[in-house]
């Protein structure tokens, strides 16, 4: 953890505020939060806020519950912030509580047995919900257009993936981390990531090729 | 072996990453593979999608509404610190406590009172016959005693003094059996006798007190003949009277009655006529 409890501390501190703030580190500022300077927290949370709310609503396909489960990610991160262990990066930190809670939302939500509105559920192995929506054969008019529905349709066949395979796919291909901060993130090891996400991409292709 | 490169071929597309190229061996086998080229564009062109995806903006009110939860969640904290300082300290407490102690001390550690004697009126034949084995005479007697110590008689004797204007010491006993019982004893300060029969009531002995001593007021005008009240027990009253001189009479008073005293005096038990119609009326 860093000495450092507060910005007034910081030897720059005062002088540029706001610019000065953008380059101290994020164990600075979660250490000068946790002594209670509340822009240093601001300055994390604004960090951080568009990324976590973005990969949890790619996890749950739902952006009302992906932005209350981003703001129960940063009131975590507030109130553990004494706990905060630099032996990992902040963001890798960070991502890990969310995933933790875009999972537990996911199990939440299989026990309530949600279903779609939008379509019926098939499962591909008998286990696993996919989404079925058959492709529109009929012209487009605009690419852009297509181009949005190919990636709804991709969203929602994310969706669809096993937890276990959606949240290394999404933080590889969705957030563009690297493999050894999704195998930080998720607690496992880089083969295990690159074979999760191998198979996840399997998946995908499969369920999208209507639209491929 | 066809099926052994398309699978490892299939697998090195999935595993690729978006800017990688193929092995060699990889695109060979795709140039002559229709399915897996077709594979390989359908994963390019997938990646592609995947990461055409814009991020997600958090909605403006994110920092207002993370604030607030915030906020909410310090306040219980909050509200249950205020409510500590509010409260009376330590030694308003302890001080509370000391006061129930002494009051629960004082309720149970109480001198006994008329309450038991109350109590012991209530059965008045199981008190006496608790206490010195006799029946009949005690109830009245300790009726008798009773108005003596409290000073508040129920009916009087008139007493007139025959000495003149003298000074005169009336000692006056309740009844013979109490008299002599006193006598036997040699301690009249032992004037309460407390005997627990077992359950709750606790009765008091009065006939073994001592009797009483009335003086002649000193206001009392020279030649005026002195009135000392005295109780009138069922019971036969000795009188002795001793002037300044220490010369002593003694007077035995008979029991003064008209039927309805007695039949009260009985600890409320009617008493009957015929067995003790002599002398009643």
């Amino acid at each position: 953890m860093s000495t450092v409890t507060s910005l007034n501390e910081l030897e720059f501190a005062g002088v540029l505020p706001a610019p000065v703030i953008e380059r101290v580190s994020d164990h600075a500022l979660l250490a000068a939060a946790e002594a209670g300077d509340e822009d240093a927290f601001a300055e994390l949370v604004g960090r951080y806020r568009n990324q976590i709310t973005s990969y949890i609503y790619r996890m749950t396909n739902d952006y009302e519950g992906a932005v209350d489960l981003a703001q129960e990610t940063f009131v975590r991160v507030y109130r553990a912030a004494s706990r905060y262990q630099t032996t990992h990066a902040f963001s890798t930190y960070i991502y890990r509580i969310a995933t933790n809670l875009a999972i537990s939302e996911l199990r939440k939500r299989k026990r309530r047995r949600l279903v779609s509105m939008t379509g019926f559920f098939e499962s591909h192995d008998g286990k696993e919900p996919t989404e079925f929506n058959p492709p529109d054969s009929r012209p487009l008019q605009d690419v852009a257009l297509v181009d949005n529905e190919r990636r709804t349709a991709v969203q929602r066949a994310i969706s669809t993936l096993p937890e276990k395979y959606r949240a290394p796919l999404v933080l590889r291909d969705v957030e563009g981390k690297s493999y050894e901060d999704i195998a930080g993130i998720l607690r496992t090891s880089e083969g295990t990531v690159k074979s999760r996400i191998s198979r996840a991409r399997g998946f995908l292709r499969d369920k999208m090729r209507n639209y491929l | 072996m066809k099926n052994r490169d398309c699978r490892n071929t299939l697998l090195e597309i999935d595993s690729n990453e978006p800017a990688q190229r193929l092995s060699e061996k990889s695109v060979a086998h795709i140039a002559h593979c229709s399915s897996c080229r077709e594979a390989s564009d359908q994963g390019s062109s997938l990646r592609q999608l995947i990461a055409g995806f814009e991020t997600v903006s958090a909605p403006p009110d994110f920092d207002m509404r993370l604030r607030a939860r915030l906020a909410s969640e310090r306040k219980p904290v909050v509200a249950w610190i205020n409510l500590l300082r509010q409260a009376p300290g330590a030694s308003a407490f302890a001080l509370a406590f000391s006061l129930l102690v002494i009051g629960t001390l004082a309720f149970y550690l109480r001198p006994p009172g008329t309450q038991e004697v109350a109590g012991t009126r209530e059965r008045p034949g199981q008190s006496s016959g608790k206490t010195n084995g006799t029946s009949g005479a005690i109830p009245a007697a300790t009726s008798a005693s009773n108005e003596l110590v409290s000073g508040a008689p129920a009916g009087s004797v008139q007493t007139s003094g025959q000495t003149g204007g003298s000074n005169q010491t009336i000692p006056a006993t309740a009844s013979r059996e109490t008299a002599s019982t006193s006598r036997r004893a040699g301690r009249p300060g032992a004037d309460l006798n407390t005997v627990t029969n077992g359950s709750d009531i606790t009765s008091r002995e009065f006939s073994q007190l001592p009797a009483s001593i009335i003086k002649r007021p000193s206001d009392t005008e020279p030649g005026m003949s002195p009135v000392v009240s005295l109780s009138a027990p069922a019971q036969p009253v000795v009188v002795s009277m001793r002037d300044d001189h220490g010369a002593t009479r003694t007077i035995s008073l008979p029991p003064v009655s008209f039927g309805s005293q007695r039949l009260v005096q009985r600890g409320y038990q009617p008493a009957s006529l015929i067995s003790s119609a002599k002398g009643v009326w």
